[in-house]
C-alpha cells in the first residue's frame, strides 16, 4: 500500500481498531468468525471470554501476526500487518516471549533499534522501579518479571494501540493492580488505545471502559461500559405465588429487551436483563448493574448477542 | 536492526572465525613443509615435462608428507553442511520453536523486513567465512594442485567461488527447512540430508559433464595419456584398430584373451606380461582415447558450479519468504 493510500484510508476512520466480517479459520477449524467491532481511541478496552473464545485470534490478527481468512481489520486506519499499522501498534504475547539470553538491556535495545519513537528512559525507569535487574538475562528472570519486561516493552513503544493478550495472568495480586494502573495511567498520558483480554472479569469496573465479550468464536457483546451499564439492569420482581397463574418463567415487565439471568423463587424474581426502555411497572424495582455482572451474564447466555452501533460523538473527531 | 542480528547470531560468527583460525594454524605446519618438497621435486624436474627416475623416491615423500592432508580436505566438504544446519536452520525455525516470532514480528518493522536483514547480516557471515576458508585451502592445497592438478576433488572443491556457493547453498536449504518445520533440530537434519542430497549428484554425475569432455584418440598403449597435470581425466578407453569405435569391457576381454592365447606360444613371462601385451596390442593396431576436461575449463566448471548453487539458493530463499509472508498463525 502506498502512503497516500494509507492516509486515505486513516482519513477515513478514527477508530482505533476497526473490523469488519472478520474472520480465521486454521484448517477446517474456525477460530474467529464474522468479527465486526470499532473500538474507539483513547479507550482501555478490555477483551472478555472463556478460553478458546477466539482473543488471541482477534489480537494477533489485529497486530498482523495471523493472516485474516476472510474479512478486514485496520489499525488506527492502517491495513493490519502493513508498516503503517506496524508502527501504530505495540502487542505483549500471552506468555510474554522473550530471547532467553538476551539481558533485559539487550531487549531493550532491541525495542529501541525496531520501533521509531520508542521511549527508552521511562522503559528503563519502569523497570528500576520494579527492581528488575538490567543485565540478567530473560531466562533467569522469573515468570512474573518477564511479564513485566514484555509489558514494558509494549507500552515503551509508544504506540497508538495497544494489544495486550492476558497481560496479567502470571502476575500476583498487587503487580496485577500495579499493571493496570500503569495501562491507566499511559492511556491518559498518550491518548492511547488498549486493548487486553482476560478470562478473569474481577477489577474490570476500575480498569476498562470499553468491553468487548467474545464466546465460541464470535463478538458476543461490545459497548463503552457506561453504555452498557445504562442499558442493563437487575430487575427485581414477584415471585412464583404472585405470577404463577399469570405467566410464570416467561413472566417480564415491559421495557425489557432481554433476560441474561433468571432466578425466581416463591417470594421474587429476579432477573439481569437488558432494557430497551424504562421499566414503568410498579412491582419490579430496576437496580443498576456493574461492568461484571455484565460481562458474567452475557458469558451465562451464550445465545445473547448486544453490539450498539458506535455513537457519532466516540467516531468522530480526534485523528490528527 | 544490525545491532539485533549481530546480537543474535554472534556466536555462531564467533565459532565461524574459530573454526577457520584453527583450520590455519593445523595447515600452516603441513604447509610449509610441502612448499618445501615440491620447491625440491620442482628443481629436480620432476613436476610436469618428462619426470626423471630418480623421482619415484621423491614423489613417495611428498605422497607420504600429503595423504594425512589429502585424508583429511574431503572431510572439510561437510563444513557448507554444518554452516546450513547452524546458521541456516535456526534462524527462523528458533523463533518459532521459542515463541518469539511473536515479539519479533510485532516491532515496528515488518516481517518481511527483518527477515531480509536476517539473511543479509548471517550471509555475510556465512559467505566471509567461506572466503576465508577458500584461502587458507588454496594456499594449503597449492603444492599438492602442482603434483596432482587442481581440477581433481580436492582442488576443485576448495578453490575458487565453488565452495562459497554450497556453502551459501547448505544455508539457504537450512532457511527454508527451518521455515517450513519450525522445529530446530528436525530444521538440521533435514538440512543436511537435503544438502547431501543434492552435494553428491552434482559433484559425481553433473561436474563431469558440464561441457561435453575433450578425447585424444589413437595414443599408444605403454605410454601416458599425455594429459597435462591440470587436465580432468575422466576415462582412459581401448579404441578398435583403425577406427574410432571404443571398445566395451567385453569386447577388450575379448582382445586381451586372443592376445594372451598367441603370446603363451612365444611363451612369455609374468613379470614381462604388461608389457608384451601393449606390444602386442600396438602391434596389432590397437590404440586408446582418453576422455578428459582440459585445464583451461577450470574456471568455467567454476562457474557453472556455482551458478547452479547460487539459483538453487535463490529458489530456497523465495520459497522461505513466501512462507514468512503468508502467516499462517
Amino acid at each position: 500500500m502506498t502512503a497516500t493510500a494509507d492516509q486515505a484510508a486513516a482519513g477515513q476512520s478514527a477508530a482505533a481498531v476497526e473490523s469488519s466480517g472478520l474472520g480465521k479459520r486454521y484448517g477446517r477449524t474456525w477460530a474467529l468468525r464474522d468479527c465486526t467491532l470499532s473500538l474507539p481511541e483513547g479507550r482501555v478496552v478490555a477483551l472478555i471470554g472463556p478460553n478458546g473464545a477466539g482473543k488471541t485470534t482477534f489480537l494477533s490478527l489485529v497486530m498482523g501476526l495471523a493472516e485474516a481468512t476472510e474479512g478486514t481489520v485496520l489499525v488506527d486506519g492502517h491495513p493490519a500487518g502493513g508498516p503503517g499499522a506496524l508502527a501504530r501498534v505495540a502487542f505483549m504475547g500471552q506468555d510474554h516471549p522473550l530471547y532467553k539470553r538476551f539481558t533485559v538491556a539487550d531487549h531493550l535495545r532491541m525495542g529501541y533499534e525496531l520501533n521509531a519513537g520508542f521511549d527508552l528512559p521511562w522503559a528503563r525507569a519502569r523497570l528500576a522501579d520494579l527492581d528488575i535487574p538490567l543485565r540478567r538475562p530473560a531466562g533467569r528472570l522469573s515468570g512474573g518479571q518477564q511479564a513485566q519486561v514484555a509489558l514494558t516493552l509494549a507500552l515503551a513503544k509508544r504506540a497508538r494501540v495497544i494489544l495486550l493478550d492476558e497481560p496479567v495472568a502470571s502476575l500476583d495480586p498487587i503487580a496485577r493492580r500495579e499493571v493496570m494502573t500503569v495501562l491507566m495511567t499511559r492511556v491518559a498520558e498518550t491518548g492511547a488505545t488498549v486493548v487486553f483480554s482476560s478470562h478473569v472479569v474481577a477489577e474490570l469496573e476500575r480498569v476498562c471502559d470499553y468491553l468487548v465479550v467474545m464466546s465460541r468464536t464470535q463478538v458476543q457483546l461490545a459497548g463503552a461500559t457506561d453504555d452498557l451499564i445504562a442499558a442493563h439492569a437487575r430487575l427485581i420482581g414477584p415471585g412464583r405465588a404472585a405470577t404463577g397463574a399469570a405467566g410464570g418463567d416467561g413472566d417480564v415487565p415491559a421495557g425489557v429487551a432481554a433476560v441474561l439471568e433468571r432466578s425466581a423463587s416463591d417470594a421474587q424474581t429476579v432477573l439481569l436483563a437488558r432494557l430497551s426502555g424504562p421499566v414503568a411497572d410498579p412491582r419490579w424495582e430496576a437496580r443498576p448493574v456493574t461492568v461484571e455482572d455484565i460481562a458474567l451474564g452475557y458469558m451465562a447466555a451464550p445465545g445473547e448477542r448486544y453490539q450498539p452501533s458506535p455513537r457519532l460523538s466516540v467516531v468522530s473527531g480526534s485523528q490528527s | 536492526m544490525t545491532w539485533l542480528v549481530w546480537r543474535q547470531h554472534r556466536l555462531e560468527a564467533l565459532a565461524a572465525v574459530t573454526v577457520v583460525a584453527v583450520l590455519a594454524i593445523v595447515a600452516a605446519p603441513t604447509a610449509l613443509h610441502l612448499y618445501q618438497v615440491t620447491a625440491l621435486l620442482r628443481h629436480d624436474g620432476c613436476l610436469g615435462g618428462s619426470p626423471d627416475v630418480n623421482c619415484g623416491t621423491a614423489m613417495d615423500a611428498f605422497n607420504a608428507t600429503s595423504r594425512t592432508l589429502q585424508g583429511i580436505v574431503p572431510l572439510l566438504n561437510i563444513l557448507p553442511a554444518l554452516a546450513g544446519a547452524f546458521i541456516g536452520a535456526p534462524l527462523v525455525a528458533r523463533e518459532y520453536e521459542d515463541g518469539t516470532w511473536r515479539l519479533a514480528w510485532s516491532q515496528g518493522v515488518t516481517r518481511l523486513a527483518w527477515l531480509r536483514r536476517q539473511l543479509l547480516g548471517t550471509l555475510a557471515v556465512t559467505g566471509l567465512s567461506a572466503a576465508l576458508l577458500t584461502a587458507v585451502l588454496t594456499w594449503w592445497l597449492s603444492p599438492v594442485n602442482d603434483v596432482n592438478g587442481r581440477f581433481t576433488n580436492n582442488g576443485f572443491d576448495f578453490t575458487g567461488v565453488v565452495p562459497a556457493g554450497w556453502a551459501l547453498l547448505a544455508f539457504a536449504i537450512g532457511v527454508l527447512a527451518g521455515t517450513a518445520l519450525r522445529r530446530v533440530i528436525p530444521a538440521m537434519a533435514v538440512t543436511l540430508a537435503g544438502y547431501a542430497a543434492i552435494r553428491y549428484p552434482v559433484e559425481f554425475l553433473l561436474r563431469p559433464r558440464y561441457l561435453p569432455p575433450a578425447k585424444t584418440w589413437g595414443l599408444p598403449f605403454a605410454q601416458g595419456t599425455g594429459l597435462a597435470t591440470n587436465d580432468w581425466e575422466l576415462g582412459l578407453d581401448p579404441v578398435a584398430p583403425g577406427g574410432r569405435t571404443v571398445l566395451t569391457g567385453a569386447q577388450f576381454d575379448q582382445v586381451q584373451h586372443t592376445a594372451q592365447a598367441s603370446m603363451n606360444r612365444a611363451a612369455t613371462s609374468p613379470a614381462t606380461y604388461p608389457a608384451q601385451l601393449d606390444h602386442w596390442l600396438t602391434a596389432h593396431g590397437y590404440t586408446q582415447v582418453a576422455t578428459y576436461q582440459p585445464a583451461g575449463r577450470f574456471w568455467a566448471f567454476q562457474g557453472i558450479e556455482a551458478g547452479i548453487c547460487l539459483l538453487l539458493a535463490l529458489a530456497a530463499i523465495a520459497v522461505a519468504y513466501r512462507l514468512v509472508s503468508r502467516r499462517p498463525f
